[in-house]
């Protein structure tokens, strides 16, 4: 139409003589001609296209922010266990209590073993304090008995007493209870008040196993009292800080942290295996998604990746799902995770809407496996499939009931993670925060399918509205040895 | 392996109201505050064994949210109508503002009665062509916003029946798979209509 103006204009002009002074009014006709034909394009662009219509001023959506809990950094203290010596001479040493007015202000007698024990322990693991918070409670195992003591001052008091239980004293929750109340007075412990746990035997000498249990990771003493202990063991150059995870059901679970925050394994933890995981590049820029959450919201989150190399919701899969995610693993880059996210249900992911369909785990590896590429589940709920024991090569342990696991919670960190990772140590770090931790399992990067490849387990915690944390989803990872270079 | 029902879902429902009236979605939310957590983060992923109390906790829910919903379709729908019905004055008034001010900006300029009135002669062929181009897309661009205004009547009427079929199964105490399948539908629905939200113009 814009031509036909145009045409016309220059027909107008054309048809009258060519008188020499017109002609510079000839040519402002013409760009006025010009000109205005442009205003009638524009204004009907402007008719056409929706930007006059009236708007409903919807607010911008943005992600709901997780609730938050307060940080509390880990302590890396190096280990610096008092000597064996001041501990055996600290039960060589009779419990003498003393009506000496003059010891009022202390609870060992001035240059008994006791003091000098209770000194070098203040010494080398932490100061006197007459703060509950940043208080600590010692307790040592050693040969002839357990002896606890503590950096607490009560009031009047210059030092803390020194006390020794047997062995099997340490288990009964009432003696050790009593012990606890000898040592802090009337102040009762807080949040903040931990326990540290000083062993000079080797995590699997049979101390270790009378100490603590390795298949329920708890403690075999009564640690109700306490949400933070540091263990001490010989041999290692690390303090492990250790945190206690209340469970629906008592006894709490104690976890090894492997980062500031959310990481965590069991106890005692694989230190040289996270190390190791660190190492493994993470190929963030080639990196897919199959997001199998049918929530439009989610895949909204998602809407920043390319919908040609990535599934950001299930109505975008179309045919057989199973097909349609095969052909992306393949046409993807081998070195690169595809990261599978969605709802589960017994060994699978599971899709409802308008397509219903399942893709099984074992399913989704396989194709990871022929396609030699990395791959990771996000899941959530009752993942049964965990709870068979060892029937496949890529071996499941029973990790328990999954539940209460969103999407819009757990997208914006898979999101975050896939941004921002540069090792598959740091995705797993980055997917966890202060709402949700990771659990990676001790035997994590464990060989399978005949030394191919290796996987990780992880399960998620999240802490409920109680206080207590539930597992609440997984992460699993499946990762081709080519990754490491090699699998020992 | 417990035998699982379908899931029940109404992320869709509390999606679409939060588009259309953030504030309503936040007095249910409170109302119903045993969903918080599944409105803001999303649904999960349903329960192992879920019961008739499951089933009919979750459809009072759908039911307030259809409530809340149909009138507000219903608004949308009206003012898609509203909007198709003003295009043609619209349209007129477009077209002589484009005339008055190409004539005027023309004698703003400084050109000559003469030249304005031959100029304004290709104005007015302008605005005929112009014209001409508003009616064709006037009538494509109506019998868009048409039928988007169908859609619109026909989800608020399908939530509407839904909502009366749900709440009688409730009522009743029919099998749960039907309440389910009732909230389902309702789900689904919102769905549709979120996926085509900026055509809509639902946000």
């Amino acid at each position: 139409m814009l031509e036909g103006l145009v045409m016309q204009a220059k027909l107008s002009h054309s048809s009258k003589p060519n008188y020499g002074r017109a002609t510079n009014v000839r040519n402002r006709n013409a760009r006025v001609g010009h000109a205005v034909a442009a205003s009638l394009l524009a204004l009907l662009s402007l008719v056409a296209s929706d930007a006059w219509a009236p708007s409903f001023g919807r607010p911008v959506y943005r992600p709901p922010e997780p609730p938050a809990r307060p940080y509390r950094p880990a302590e890396s203290d190096i280990y610096r266990a008092p000597t064996e010596s001041a501990g055996a001479e600290a039960i060589k040493s009779p419990w003498a209590k003393s009506s000496s007015p003059l010891l009022e202000t202390t609870h060992n007698a001035d240059g008994s073993k006791r003091a000098a024990f209770w000194k070098s322990i203040t010494d080398s693991l932490g100061s006197p304090t007459t703060n509950i918070s940043s208080a600590y409670i010692l307790v040592r195992i050693v040969d002839k008995g357990v002896v606890i003591t503590t950096n607490f001052l009560q009031p009047g008091y210059k030092d803390a007493p020194v006390l020794l239980l047997n062995h099997e004293d340490l288990s009964n929750a009432d003696v050790f209870g009593e012990a606890v109340t000898k040592l802090t007075g009337s102040t009762k412990l807080v949040d903040t008040t931990s326990l540290k746990i000083v062993l000079d035997k080797d995590p699997s000498s049979p101390e270790f196993a009378k100490l603590f249990n390795k298949d329920e990771q708890t403690f075999r003493f009564s640690t109700a009292s306490f949400s933070h202990a540091e263990l001490y063991l010989k041999g290692s150059t690390s303090v492990f800080a250790l945190e206690r995870i209340d469970r629906p059901k008592p006894p709490p679970r104690w976890a090894a942290k492997l980062n500031k925050c959310c990481v965590k394994t069991g106890v005692p933890p694989d230190i040289e295996g996270w190390a190791e995981f660190g190492r493994v590049p993470f190929n963030r820029k080639r990196a897919q998604i199959v997001s199998l959450f049918s929530d439009s919201r989610t895949s909204e989150m998602l809407a920043g990746l390319n919908s040609k190399q990535n599934f950001r919701h299930p109505n975008e899969i179309k045919g057989d799902p199973l097909e349609a995610i095969r052909k992306l693993v393949d046409e993807g880059d081998k070195s690169a995770p595809i990261i599978v996210i969605g709802h589960t249900e017994g060994s699978s992911f599971r899709v409802e809407g308008s397509q219903d369909y399942a893709v099984s785990f074992e399913a989704l590896t396989q194709i990871a496996k022929v396609a030699n590429r990395p791959v990771f589940f996000v899941g959530c709920y009752t993942a049964e499939h965990f709870a068979m024991a060892d029937k496949t090569i890529l071996d499941y342990p029973p990790i328990g009931t999954l539940n209460l696991i969103y999407p819009r919670e757990v997208v914006p960190k898979i999101l975050r993670a896939l941004n921002e990772s540069s090792s598959m140590r740091d995705f797993t770090e980055k997917l966890s925060d202060e709402t949700l931790d990771i659990w990676v399992s001790n035997n994590f990067l464990r060989n399978v399918n005949d030394g191919a490849a290796r996987t990780v387990r992880a399960p998620i915690y999240k802490r409920l509205r109680d206080g207590s944390k539930s597992i609440v989803g997984f992460i699993f990872m499946y990762i081709p040895c080519g990754l490491f270079g090699a699998c020992k | 392996m417990n035998a699982r029902t379908k899931r029940v879902l109404f992320n869709e429902l509390t999606t679409l109201l939060e588009y259309l009236d953030p504030s309503s979605l936040a007095v249910l939310k409170k109302k119903f505050s045993a969903f918080e957590q599944e409105i803001v983060y999303g649904p999960d992923a349903g329960e192992a064994d879920a019961d008739r109390k499951y089933h009919e906790d979750r459809a009072a829910f759908t039911s307030a949210l259809c409530l809340e919903l149909i009138p507000k379709i219903d608004k949308l729908a009206d003012k898609t109508i509203d909007r198709a019905a003003s295009l043609s004055s619209s349209r007129f008034l477009v077209a002589l503002l484009a005339a008055i001010g190409g004539v005027a900006t023309l004698g703003a300029i400084g050109i000559g009665k003469e030249e304005v009135a031959r100029i304004s002669g290709i104005v007015t062929s302008g605005v005929a062509i112009l014209n001409a181009g508003l009616d064709s897309m006037s009538k494509r661009y109506t019998a868009t916003e048409t039928q988007k205004a169908i859609d619109l009547k026909r989800a608020s009427l399908e939530l509407a029946q839904l909502r009366h079929d749900m709440d009688l199964s409730v009522m009743h105490e029919r099998n749960v798979t039907e309440i389910a399948a009732a909230i389902g539908k309702c789900n689904q629905i919102a769905l549709d209509l979120n996926q085509r939200k900026d055509q809509l113009r639902i946000v």
